[in-house]
């Protein structure tokens, strides 16, 4: 029988851009597979990579030359925005315009990526799954120019526009088993576990309390949540997964970067 | 643009009492466009009425008068028309063109006031903030392309905020300078502006340390 696959954000970013071996690695695996994705990460692929890009857009309109604009990416941008942007840069400056130094050409390079080609690389050959969450803000437009696009990414604790706390309650009993689990020695130096678990305690109280910044905190574990029972959960986020998916039973198998290998299924 | 303007003018309209079997008095005033060649012909001495028509008739010269009395009969007149007050109705338009781009111009103004705020609500995200405040700076540079009834403080209070803008970066940007910024929008809005307000524009910017002059930071 065929494998399913539920794909995270990291996944969908290198299935664009990464080292030649992880992409081989995905090929494969994704090729033998039913590969699934949830609206959730489409948000989470809008709000970080295709954001950076437009980003990076504008600091090359706004500089005289790609080298000032590039400057000014490396000092705001955050290390994982650095790695996916260095990723990005090293497909741009494949364009020998580019390479040359051509501002106009990467104006139009970007703007191409960010409206719609990396959307098309991120939907195909994959289904999305049931959307329980219905987060609005994963139907954020970039044709829709760029303003509108930040507008509609945007959330707010106290804008009703999906339906998290809904979905997190009827997951009420996970949550508990994830606080328990953030109890135990094992992962009392793991901070962003320490982090996780704390706010599901938040949550617990009140369900509103996932919404707005919140919601990009709870990230890994409401991806975890969504995992369809017979799917397996696919990324490359070792660190940030395992406590999760072990606490709420989510079938996960890992792909390290710097030593892909295809995974037992 | 060889016959720009036909007025007729009649003094039995203007009086009030024009009727059906006066027509043959009516003296009509046709007006043209001065041509190179009517330029070399006219006499230094004429001297031109004054335009009732403003400036845009300035360059008009009407060089004839013909009078309809001294036509032949039997040649067709022109229908009875409703006189037109020229000078009125093209004052109104020109009012009306103001208007709407005086309205423009605030519509504009009131979407840099939103991006702005904008800016100042996702402070935090820098990515969020760095695309707002470039749309900032994309949104105020297409006042100029508004062809509003120019008042020079008003220019001076726009250039003066698109200066700050281009030499500040939203990653070294405060929440106070976003602040002091809407505070100069808010002032541009009044449109009509006198010196006194391009000033205080200009404290306004240098006491939140926004550089409208390029500057080695």
């Amino acid at each position: 029988m065929e494998k399913k696959v539920q794909l995270d954000t990291t996944i969908q970013i290198y299935r664009a851009f990464s080292h030649s071996s992880v992409k081989r690695v995905l090929v494969k695996i994704l090729s033998q597979c039913q590969v699934f994705v949830s609206r959730y990460v489409l948000y989470e692929f809008k709000r970080t990579l295709i954001k950076a890009v437009i980003t990076f857009y504008t600091y090359v309109r706004e500089e005289q030359t790609i080298d000032d604009a590039l400057d000014r990416a490396s000092r705001t941008f955050s290390s994982r925005q650095k790695t996916h942007f260095i990723s990005i840069f090293r497909e741009l400056v494949k364009n020998p315009g580019i390479a040359k130094g051509n501002k106009e050409q990467l104006l139009i390079c970007l703007q191409r990526m960010f409206e719609w080609e990396l959307l098309d690389i991120f939907e195909e050959g994959v289904s999305y799954i049931p959307d329980h969450i219905q987060c609005t803000p994963s139907k954020a437009d970039p044709t829709e120019g760029i303003t509108q696009f930040i507008k509609q990414l945007r959330c707010q604790k106290d804008w009703d526009q999906c339906s998290l706390p809904r979905f997190l309650r009827l997951k009420q009993k996970r949550l508990r088993r994830l606080m328990d689990l953030s109890k135990s020695p094992e992962y009392q130096g793991n901070k962003g576990f320490q982090t996780l678990a704390s706010l599901c305690g938040k949550i617990l109280d009140d369900f509103n309390e996932c919404k707005g910044n919140n919601c990009k905190i709870l990230g890994d574990m409401i991806i975890a949540l969504e995992v369809l029972p017979e799917n397996i959960l696919l990324t490359s986020n070792i660190s940030d997964f395992e406590p999760p998916c072990k606490a709420v039973k989510t079938s996960v198998r890992f792909i390290k970067y710097s030593d892909p290998k295809v995974p037992k299924l | 643009m060889a016959a720009l303007l036909d007025t007729i003018d009649t003094t039995t309209q203007r009086d009030g009492k024009r009727e059906a079997g006066a027509i043959s008095s009516l003296t009509v005033t046709t007006w043209q466009l001065e041509t190179e060649v009517d330029k070399g012909l006219r006499e230094t001495s004429q001297k031109p009425e004054v335009s009732r028509l403003g400036p845009l008739a300035s360059d008009l010269t009407y060089p004839e008068q013909e009078s309809m009395a001294v036509r032949d009969p039997q040649t067709p007149m022109l229908p009875p028309v409703t006189a037109l007050v020229r000078d009125e109705s093209f004052d109104s338009l020109v009012s009306s063109i103001a208007t709407y781009a005086r309205e423009e111009v605030l519509a504009h103004l009131e979407s840099v006031t939103k991006l702005l705020t904008g800016v100042k609500e996702s402070f935090e995200d820098e990515m969020d903030r760095q695309i707002l405040f470039f749309e900032v700076k994309e949104h105020l540079g297409k006042l100029w392309e508004i062809d509003f009834p120019r008042n020079d403080y008003f220019l001076q209070a726009v250039s003066l905020l698109e200066d700050s803008l281009a030499y500040t970066k939203s990653e070294d940007l405060s929440k106070e300078q976003v602040e002091g910024l809407l505070e100069v929008v808010e002032i541009c809005k009044r449109v009509d502006l006198s010196i006194n307000d391009v000033r205080r524009c200009g404290r306004i910017l240098r006491n939140r340390r926004i550089a409208t002059v390029p500057t080695l930071s």
